[in-house]
């Protein structure tokens, strides 16, 4: 199930490593649970295991440095720093779990009725929610120590209560999400009651932030609580307090500085503790795997003749994934070359790495020559002057392309500067036109947000023309948007190279576009070309059975209610290539050779049966 | 802009409305008389109800709100119980001090938290890491702490810098510097660390979009797709946590100026606390809260600002 999550998007199997691979427990989790054991052990223990009586003063041995007999010193009254220290951990621990446990249960409770009951309740609470976080909190707390008197564990109880807003914006959150969800509805429908939905299915859905949450909580309540007890508002002197212990250390720093180690050291490494927790649960990006160089034998780049970027045996890794398994293809000037595949088959890696745009730890290998410069393994420096005209890139996704600060104007502007324009105001209105927009000043004037799909990709491809680039990569440049739209798109891109003689690098997984705007076109599996040719060659004849079936699988006009023909299974994840054909588990044509033998891409293809040219075609005029 | 600074103006009403009722209710809501509380152990019944009578609060507890609420609409907080003085001109007296080191604090921690916070972002690696961990450590050390260990080495080592004291930036523009130095550092340190690693997160979260492909695709610089096109977007979530920032910054005031001997707001509150001088600590909670409604404001302006999309809709 995994696999197929992770195959399916590429972009996120760059996200996270393979599930299924071991992950060692984080070394700052360990750390800091480990800090927070101790000190609990030691506070529970401190009548048993301090060496000291933290109160019996010993005046002869007042302000002494760590010894043998006091471990951490003595303070200025000769008691030993290392018992008080023990013995003041419970207070400080109890208080923050007193603070703690009033914020989860005030907030975790009114969260949870409010997200999932909605209404006027939850405007109500969210409302008081947003003012107790806008309190300025410790001038509250000095307030209820005012009128309650020195006991630090009423501020902690009336610090909980300033917490619970953060606690409740959490679980109403995460309450409000889930209700919207499917199984919560179905649970409902199936006469399940709503309270036990909340604790079996909306609670265990918000553990991890609320574990977060109550981490830095716990840390800011360490921090305060001793900063009230430095301030003198904990409980009276004799009694072994962190925070007043900071504070005795304070009046005799000329006498002894060694003094403020250990009670501001156990204080910060605690406070740390608690935060290195919250941090590691937060960090749920993948750390990053070591990249490893592989001895590989460059084969000389044969460019092919006429073309204007040419790709050789390239390959793309991510650590130990290879997701681009030595691709090789040519585009050349006024043609376009198309990529076909399913999700997952590394289309838009390989066109991220024509551009060189691959994020920062993938691995290239191979070759990209544009234009007799080679590119792959170029400087970012070297890349930045090819990008824009040399070669552009046009995304999937028009609004999300655009940077939403900047007025389209502008965003046209700079790259125009950038390439030598020396009115980039009258250009940046030209080019918009260019691509179709009638009223191009106003879309100048314009933000992404306030523009539709179709007119966002426009502006992009405006934006990619700045530098009058020789090739232009277009990764589903029309999977985002209407029909309609599309073909005005693919137009536009027609129309360009036309004009240009631009070569276009199409990458999609819809042959209607391929047989619309293609010359040429190369399908790819499981991060290999398996068949390449001329577009109504393959469309033709293909002969590479996944080519076959991709093809039969298109859903035809006449059809009624005839189930669609997919192909059975999915495109195996990067993990799990081999060496043989990666199609074989799923092509109906697979012998026992095919799981044997590598293949290699010969005429054209890379099978060991390819389909019978002949037999294809009458097959496919016959329909 | 003018409808947005109104609109946030008469939104700030509630807030000011809930400080007061909790200024009042937590005088209320406490077992036993706040007048016994204010004169300890020892005090005489007498004396007790001598007191609850001045400070009214033998009256009912609805009639004693309204009469709360009129005095603070009035602008009469009531007298110290410390010093007798009007609470209204204490805490004005004390606010130059603590808005001097809260502004300032503030403006400093965000241009150096946000330049920290984009290098970990881009550069990566040791550097980052380095970074990371810094800005962790620094969040866990507690204020009071670090600024008497910064005393102990800039006064007490070193002599470079005063240990003590405060001079009005009127009287020497230096020497009221060079006071401050030890304080702002103290105090900014922590909120340095907050803010690197918030700009830390929302670069990382910018710098994944594709629009910083697109800007790449088309041979935008480096330099430009960091600093002028990510950290821009990256503000957005930044600045709306300035006002958090300065939340905490008035809290770091309160441990600073006790250990620095700065007579400023944060001063009189822990004066006041240890006193029981429960006026004077309402005066300075509502006029706390008009400085933090000031601040949001400003923030959403900023935002404002930054955000097109605010701007427009």
């Amino acid at each position: 199930m995994t696999h197929s999550v992770a195959a399916a998007d590429p972009a996120k199997m760059l996200a996270a490593p393979p599930a299924h691979r071991f992950r060692r427990p984080d070394t700052r989790l360990v750390l800091g649970l480990g800090w927070i054991v101790l000190l609990l052990l030691g506070a529970l223990l401190a009548p048993v295991v301090a060496p000291h009586d933290p109160l019996a003063s010993d005046i002869g041995a007042s302000l002494q440095g760590p010894s043998g007999t006091y471990w951490l010193g003595t303070d200025n009254l000769g008691r030993d720093v290392f018992s008080r220290l023990l013995h003041g951990a419970g207070s400080a621990i109890g208080g923050v779990l007193v603070a703690i446990a009033v914020g989860l249960a005030l907030g975790l409770t009114i969260g949870v009725v409010a997200g999932y009951v909605g209404g006027w309740f939850d405007t109500l609470t969210s409302r008081i929610a947003d003012l107790i976080l806008a309190l300025p909190g410790i001038l509250l707390l000095l307030l209820v120590l005012a009128v309650l008197g020195r006991d630090l564990t009423y501020a902690m109880i009336a610090y909980g209560f300033l917490v619970s807003a953060a606690f409740f914006r959490l679980a109403r959150a995460g309450a409000a999400e889930v209700r919207h969800e499917l199984f919560v509805d179905a649970a409902t429908v199936a006469g399940v009651s709503p309270a036990w939905t909340l604790v079996r299915h909306v609670l265990p859905n918000m553990i991890r932030p609320i574990v977060v949450q109550a981490s830095l909580t716990a840390s800011t309540a360490l921090l305060l609580q001793a900063g009230l007890s430095f301030l003198g508002l904990g409980a009276p002197p004799p009694a072994p307090q962190w925070g007043a212990m900071v504070q005795e250390a304070s009046q005799y720093l000329y006498q002894s500085p060694w003094l403020m180690v250990p009670t501001g050291g156990v204080i910060v490494l605690t406070a740390l503790a608690f935060n290195l927790v919250g941090d590691a649960l937060t960090d749920e990006r993948a750390r990053p795997v070591a990249v490893r160089d592989r001895e590989t034998v460059r084969p000389e780049p044969a460019v092919p003749e006429g073309s204007v970027l040419a790709a050789t045996d390239l390959r793309v890794s991510f650590g130990d994934l290879t997701v681009v398994d030595g691709v090789t293809l040519a585009a050349h000037p006024g043609r376009t070359l198309a990529l076909v595949g399913e999700s997952g088959c590394g289309k838009t890696l390989t066109a991220l790495a024509l551009a060189g745009l691959l994020p920062p730890d993938a691995h290239v290998d191979g070759s990209v020559v544009l234009d007799g410069r080679e590119l792959a393994g170029a400087s970012e420096k070297e890349l930045e002057s090819v990008r824009g005209n040399g070669i552009a890139y046009i995304s999937q996704e028009p609004i999300a392309s655009l940077d939403p600060s900047y007025s389209i104007g502008s965003q046209l502007r700079e790259p125009l500067k950038l390439h030598g324009s020396t009115a980039p105001r009258t250009e940046a209105v030209e080019l918009l036109r260019r691509v179709g927009i009638a009223d191009a000043e106003g879309v100048a004037r314009s933000f992404p947000h306030q523009l539709s799909g179709g007119m966002a990709q426009r502006v992009a491809i405006a934006i990619a023309l700045t530098g009058r680039p020789r090739v232009l990569i277009a990764d589903e440049p029309t999977t985002a948007l209407d029909v309609t739209v599309q073909a005005e798109i693919l137009d536009l891109l027609r129309e360009i190279q036309a004009q240009d003689g631009t070569a276009v690098v199409l990458v999609t997984h819809d042959w209607g576009v391929v047989a619309d705007v293609a010359d040429e076109v190369a399908v790819m599996y499981a991060g290999q070309v398996v068949e390449h040719g001329t577009v109504a060659e393959v469309i033709a004849a293909p002969r590479h059975p996944y080519t076959r079936d991709l093809l039969a699988a298109l859903p035809e006009p006449g059809q009624g209610r005839a189930p669609l023909p997919t192909i059975p299974g999915s495109v195996p994840p990067p993990a799990e290539w081999v060496p043989t054909c990666r199609y074989a588990n799923r092509c109906t044509d697979a012998t026992e050779e095919c799981l044997l033998h590598p293949v290699v891409l010969a005429d054209r293809v890379r099978c060991l049966h390819p389909v019978a040219q002949k037999e294809e075609s009458w097959q496919l005029s016959s329909r | 802009m003018l409808r947005l600074i109104g609109r946030r103006l008469v939104e700030s009403v509630p807030l000011m409305i809930v400080v007061c009722a909790i200024t009042f209710l937590l005088v209320q809501l406490i077992p036993g008389s706040p007048a016994a509380t204010i004169l300890g152990n020892q005090a005489t019944p007498e004396a007790i109800a001598r007191l609850e009578q001045e400070m009214g609060l033998d009256r009912p507890p609805l009639e004693q709100l309204f009469v709360w609420f009129g005095q603070v609409l009035t602008g009469d907080l009531g007298n110290s119980l410390l010093t007798g003085s009007d609470v209204n001109e204490v805490v004005a007296s004390r606010m130059p001090i603590t808005m001097s080191l809260a502004i300032i604090a503030c403006l400093l921690s965000a241009v150096l938290g946000i330049w920290v916070g984009v290098v970990a972002a881009t550069r990566g690696g040791l550097l980052d890491r380095i970074l990371t961990t810094g800005s962790g450590v620094g969040l866990a050390l507690p204020t009071f702490w670090l600024a008497v260990v910064l005393v102990l080495v800039f006064s007490i080592w070193l002599r470079w810098l005063p240990a003590t004291g405060y001079t009005p930036f009127l009287t020497d523009p230096v020497a009221w510097l060079v006071h401050l130095v030890l304080p702002l550092t103290a105090l900014c340190l922590i909120q340095v660390a907050a803010v690197a690693r918030q700009t830390r997160v929302a670069m990382r979260d910018e710098l994944d979009r594709p629009y910083i492909r697109s800007l790449r695709a088309v041979g935008v610089p480096r330099r430009s797709v960091v600093w002028k096109h990510a950290l821009r977007n990256a503000a957005i979530p930044v600045c709306t946590t300035l006002g958090l920032q300065f939340i905490g910054v008035l809290g770091g005031a309160v441990v600073i100026e006790q250990v620095f001997a700065l007579g400023g707001v944060g001063a009189l509150t822990v004066e006041a606390a240890s006193a029981h001088d429960i006026p004077t600590i309402q005066g300075v909670v509502i006029y706390s809260t008009a400085a933090v409604i000031a601040v949001n404001l400003v923030v959403d302006i900023l935002t404002y600002a930054l955000s097109p999309k605010a701007r427009v809709s």
